[in-house]
């Protein structure tokens, strides 16, 4: 490699710095090349390496997933398990009328949403919050050792996960002879629909917290340590640095990260919620996901599931495209 | 929160497949004892003689009761097999050279796990690419596929198979075999049969204490029961005098499955599709005083103290522990899970003992649930039908499944070389061979080594009471004997849906047994009072069950006016 | 060591503020506090692993094996599917997280070049089957008539494309410093030589993190395994674990399953399954985590 480093590394800190003010003076668009029309020959001609390097995936993506997306046809026809794969006769609307009649259902969407809502107010922002403090740690070894142990619960089987929240909750468990030491009569948590958004996040927080610091930390690496160095030099204590280095170095992540969360925030943990629930908490516990499993033991309904499947599914495009624009306009970063 | 995210997006999914198998079995259980699906004709000369010709190839000729089974030319038959972690398949099991050598007839195996049994046979039927046999069906699960033509109808061809004919004669299973008839008056599946059901749940109570105190191993009723617990409340104020288990997918599932039907109504894995006959009409079970009765017994249970309020809803792990750690007297149990409540204790050193009482009579009377007598079977795919050993197949599978010489090859094994037999018809399995507690530390196991006893060969414990007790435990031949002397109830009789109506129904049947769940499990706790029962009967109402009775009742008198 | 931790750090001959310096120690006090809340349920597993069947039973066994015994494990580990199926996963594993890199990467960086024509479209299509996808029958229909079903492809090939793992990685080059690339292109560099030469060997964080999360999904998955795989001998690990789970808990309950098999496994193996699944994972992560160093080292390049 040929390239004279310190040139380019002398250059580049000046860009460099360069972006992290304009980020600073709050998101302008990093610089668009001139906008001028490049027809698709053009285009192909400049760029047809580039778009070589799409072929194969967007060949995987039209055979192995919008191919099968002709099966979603069935939420419109009826289907017959062994029949037609595309279903056997029209019907229209029919199930989706018969979910929209169906007020289990209503209540299984309102749990989806509230459930999915929490996690995404509570649960995001704290792997952000963890990674900082890790990266507050002097002592690299501690850091590491740290990480690791943090990350254990991410690899904790399901079933596992759920008989220990049953276990710590339960009338004679850890949390209850906690509240008795302290004078108070113990709580049935698994048995008051109340309380079960609580388990359930506090469960999702264990489990996902450390698992979730990863991305962030891989963030932090990308930020350069120049920046630091002179940030130093112009006198910010630690505190200055973390507000005016650390957080907007990682912020292109984050807003990754929030833009793909609020898109798919309807999509809350089956098994889990499955593994812990029980009738008692059905009207908090109950989401999409478990009412759909209990319908179909009876019914095996293909059609029905397909039809609600689209209906979430168009909930979430909606969802990840107004936080796209959002974010675009408020942030200046956007998934596209 | 990537892995979650992507794992939680595949929809619309049926995951936990062992949940889908306790749920699945209760249907079954109770659609054939409370008046599912069905509509017209006896099980005799169907709808015409079916033409052979082209489809004998390695038939018998003469083949009838008592004649052993073996294809004139060596025949493969496709076999969707249940892989169970306790016997994994293996190629050169006795039990697959048997069959080649003495019955000429190999298998294609087509295998999935026990863990995805339900989901996997569900998408493979679905998805059109069937094995000819789908083993381990349970009556119930075969209605989903009745209306796409996948299933063969099995009533239209049992009139070819002696041996199940002879049974359904015999053991007058002609009424069992009609709860599962679909609209078209065809049944689909191949049940397998039970002589007598074979009770299988019950209490264990800790009969050191039980003695301690006093008390009767043999309580008469359920009052004579609450009797006992408020004794061992007193005797022991610290520990619960019962705690209950097998609450995963409702309150006390196992437990109320059993205890129901001595109140006259349904219940946990019994309640079915909550429909009660009452001699005219369907009721909704939900609803009915009777079972308002078996509610307020146990809520009396929980409100004295009695039974552990927890049990409603815990993990059967926390309930073992409980039993076992001595902080609960009495559990629900059946007769294998004894066995493992008892090595617990045993290897703690402690002097514990427990035994497996007989379920006590209620108010209703002495009572065991109906229908119990049409258990796992099998289906056929609807192409076996064009397959030339049509047949032959057919004549394997009646002589494997309902013959009495292929039940007993398939649980016992060959005579000679597992098994014996006594001068008086006694079976006694070989010294080193060992089978569910049968010469326990024998280094073989008829399962895991031989693949007799298989879940997947062998319908049902042997489908005879002979073969079915005979290799049961002493302990539990007891409690089957004490469990014998109650009266089994009757059948209702049946109403099959159309596919439109059931699919509508599908809907009302889960939003109501919800609300029923949720409100057993409130009553029963005492969160909500019994004062308020005519309340939840109208919330009930409210949620379509006038509607839903009024389906089922049209169809059950449609299919009385066809017949 | 203590010392070290609490001391007011000196840097560049600026000593930290009072208020940061107590900072630093809550800070680490809480770290250790959330290792523990981690850390103790997973030693309760590992003893659960080893110890006997009666005390777990009676809910005795808390951080120390009581009872110790490798039975379970024996039992598991003894069995030659086992470890056939063990290869399988290591197998799958290895070749999916390689496709899946490569697709990833690719696809990634193409799209991360703002200039390119198309490249909302594309990224549409990507995010759209985020959303929209086919069900069960359709996929099954699909895998069967390509011949997939029983073979290495039906596992490492329907799910190569995580669009969320797309999507971060294509913002992580959307940072990469262009001056970097545009002197390369002056060097005389092309698309590929870019990628491969300077974005690449400087992008190791994220890869690594790729790499981990590719990796780790799936090697716990078990559905695609399931669906398509008939025979027992082509089953990954988790299959094979999650069957015995399901003999162990499910059973029990179906009572009249089959022939009343009785649950002859232990009550640990639970337990067990666990720990085997995910041990050889968590010492992988150690390796990665060395990549997780600055991957743009500007003003640190030796020359």
């Amino acid at each position: 490699m040929s390239v004279n480093n310190s040139v380019v590394v002398a250059d580049a800190i000046e860009l460099r710095s360069e972006m992290e003010e304009r980020r600073e003076r709050g998101g302008e668009k990093p610089a668009r090349p001139r906008k001028h029309r490049v027809t698709w020959r053009k285009a192909l001609k400049r760029d047809w390496r580039l778009y070589s390097l799409l072929v194969l995936p967007l060949v995987f993506l039209l055979i192995f997933r919008y191919l099968p997306m002709a099966g979603n046809v069935i939420a419109f026809r009826r289907f017959r398990p062994g029949g037609n794969m595309f279903g056997d006769e029209w019907v229209g609307f029919r199930y989706f009328e018969l979910f929209v009649n169906d007020p289990t259902f209503w209540r299984a969407f309102w749990n989806t949403f509230m459930l999915g809502g929490l996690s995404l107010v509570i649960v995001f922002p704290l792997p952000i919050i963890l990674a900082l403090m890790f990266n507050e740690l002097r002592s690299q070894r501690f850091k590491r050792i740290a990480q690791s142990i943090s990350y254990l619960p991410h690899f904790m089987s399901i079933v596992i996960v759920a008989g220990m929240v049953l276990q710590l909750t339960s009338l004679r468990g850890s949390i209850n002879q906690g509240l008795e030491a302290f004078g108070s009569s113990p709580i049935p948590f698994m048995q008051l629909p109340q309380w079960f958004p609580t388990v359930y996040i506090t469960s999702e927080i264990w489990q996902t917290v450390g698992w979730g610091t990863i991305l962030y930390l891989a963030a932090l690496t990308t930020i350069d340590p120049q920046l630091y160095e002179a940030a130093r030099i112009d006198g910010a204590s630690r505190w200055r640095q973390i507000w005016h280095v650390t957080l907007p170095g990682i912020r292109p992540t984050m807003v990754v990260l929030l833009i793909l969360n609020i898109g798919t925030f309807m999509a809350v943990g089956f098994e889990k919620i499955l593994l812990l629930y029980n009738p008692l908490l059905y009207p908090t516990a109950d989401v999409i996901a478990t009412y759909l499993y209990r319908v179909g033991i009876i019914s095996s309904n293909f059609s029905y599931a397909t039809a609600i499947g689209l209906f979430e599914a168009i909930i979430g495009l909606t969802l990840i495209l107004t936080a796209n624009a959002i974010s675009r306009r408020a942030v200046g970063t956007s998934l596209w | 929160m990537t892995q979650q995210i992507r794992e939680a997006r595949r929809r619309p999914v049926r995951r936990g497949a062992l949940f889908t198998g306790v749920v699945l079995t209760a249907s079954a259980l109770v659609l054939s004892g409370c008046g599912a699906d069905g509509g017209g004709g006896s099980a005799d000369g169907e709808s015409g003689d079916f033409d052979f010709t082209g489809k004998d190839v390695a038939a018998m000729e003469d083949y009838g009761v008592g004649d052993t089974f073996q294809a004139t030319e060596p025949v493969e038959f496709g076999l969707f097999y249940r892989d169970h972690p306790n016997y994994p398949l293996k190629d050169d099991w006795l039990i697959l050279e048997a069959l080649e050598e003495n019955q000429n007839v190999t298998f294609d195996i087509v295998s999935a796990p026990l863990s995805e049994w339900d989901q996997r046979k569900s998408l493979v039927i679905g998805a059109g690419d069937a094995p000819e046999i789908i083993s381990v069906t349970y009556p119930g699960q075969e209605v989903a596929f009745v209306a796409g033509g996948a299933i063969l109808p099995a009533s239209d061809f049992v009139q070819y198979m002696p041996n199940y004919m002879d049974k359904v004669e015999k053991w007058d299973l002609e009424a069992d075999l009609d709860q599962m008839r679909q609209e078209d008056g065809k049944y689909y599946v191949f049940p397998g049969f039970r002589e007598e059901p074979r009770a299988e749940y019950s209490f264990a109570v800790r009969s050191d204490v039980w003695e301690e105190l006093g008390l009767s191993l043999e309580p008469a009723t359920f009052d004579e029961l609450r009797d006992q617990l408020r004794t061992v409340k007193e005797a022991y104020p610290d520990a619960y005098p019962m705690t209950d288990r097998w609450s995963a997918n409702g309150p006390l599932e196992a437990t109320l499955s059993f205890v129901s039907p001595n109140f006259g109504t349904s219940a946990g894995w019994g309640y079915g599709e909550g429909l009660t006959w009452d001699g005219g009409e369907f009721v909704y079970t939900g609803a009915t005083d009777e079972y308002r009765d078996l509610i307020e017994f146990y809520a009396s249970l929980v409100e004295e103290g009695l039974l552990d309020p927890e049990s409603v809803t815990q993990d059967d792990d926390q309930a073992v522990q409980k039993f076992a750690s001595g902080s609960a007297m009495s559990i629900a149990t059946n007769d294998q899970e004894i066995v493992r409540y008892r090595t617990t204790v045993d290897e703690l050193g402690s002097d514990v003992e427990m035994t497996q009482i007989r379920v006590p009579a209620g108010p209703a009377g002495d009572n065991f649930q109906a229908g119990q007598r049409t258990v796992n079977g099998f289906m056929l795919s609807s192409d076996v039908a064009e397959s030339e050993n049509f047949l032959a197949m057919l004549q394997f599978l009646d002589w494997l499944y309902y013959s009495d010489e292929g039940l007993e090859f398939a649980k016992w094994g060959v005579e000679g070389e597992t098994y014996t037999k006594d001068a008086d018809g006694t079976r006694v399995l070989n010294e080193n061979i060992t089978v569910m507690g049968l010469n326990p530390g024998a280094p073989e196991n008829l399962q895991a080594d031989y693949g007799f006893s298989n879940g997947v060969w062998t319908l049902v414990h042997g489908s005879t009471v002979e073969l079915d007790r005979s290799m049961l435990r002493p302990e539990v031949l007891d409690f089957v004997e004490a469990m014998s002397t109650k009266k089994v109830l009757e059948l209702a009789p049946p109403a099959p849906l159309s596919e439109i109506e059931r699919e509508q129904v599908s809907l009302y049947q889960s939003a109501l047994k919800d609300h029923v769940s949720q409100n057993t499990a409130a009553f029963i706790l005492g969160q909500r009072s019994l004062d308020e029962w005519d309340a939840y009967v109208s919330e009930l109402e409210g949620m379509n069950m006038p509607q839903y009775l009024e389906l089922v009742n049209a169809a059950q008198q449609r299919y009385a006016d066809a017949n | 060591m203590t010392d070290r931790l609490f001391r007011p750090a000196v840097q560049g001959g600026i000593r930290d503020s009072r208020s940061y310096t107590i900072f630093r120690m809550i800070n680490a006090g809480l770290i250790v506090v959330i290792c523990f809340v981690t850390l103790y349920p997973f030693l309760n597993v590992i003893a659960q692993a080893f110890s006997a069947e009666a005390y777990i039973n009676s809910g005795q066994v808390n951080l120390i094996p009581r009872g110790f015994n490798v039975t379970t494990f024996g039992y598991v580990m003894g069995d030659p599917m086992f470890w056939r199926n063990y290869g399988n996963t290591v197998l799958y594993t290895v070749v999916a997280t390689v496709i899946a890199m490569i697709l990833t990467t690719t696809f990634a960086y193409a799209l991360s070049k703002r200039n390119l024509k198309g490249r909302s479209f594309f990224i549409g299509v990507a995010v759209f089957t985020m959303f929209f996808n086919g069900g069960l029958i359709p996929n099954y229909i699909l895998i069967s008539t390509l011949g997939f079903k029983n073979t290495l492809w039906a596992i490492v090939i329907p799910n190569a494309i995580s669009v969320f793992n797309l999507l971060v990685m294509k913002a992580f080059f959307e940072n990469f410093p262009e001056d970097l690339e545009e002197a390369a292109a002056i060097d005389g560099l092309n698309t590929y030589g870019i990628l491969w030469k300077i974005v690449l060997p400087l992008s190791k964080a994220v890869i690594a993190t790729m790499v981990l999360f590719y990796a780790v999904s799936f090697w716990n998955s078990w559905f695609t395994a399931f669906l398509y795989m008939d025979k027992a001998e082509l089953y990954p690990v988790t299959v094979y674990l999650r069957n015995m789970l399901a003999a162990a808990t499910g059973t029990e309950a179906l009572g009249t399953g089959g022939t009343g098999e009785a649950s002859q496994v232990a009550s640990n193996v639970k337990a067990v399954t666990m720990l085997l699944t995910v041990l050889p994972i968590i010492c992988l992560y150690p390796f990665i985590q060395k990549y997780f160093v600055s991957g743009v080292m500007l003003g640190s390049v030796k020359q």
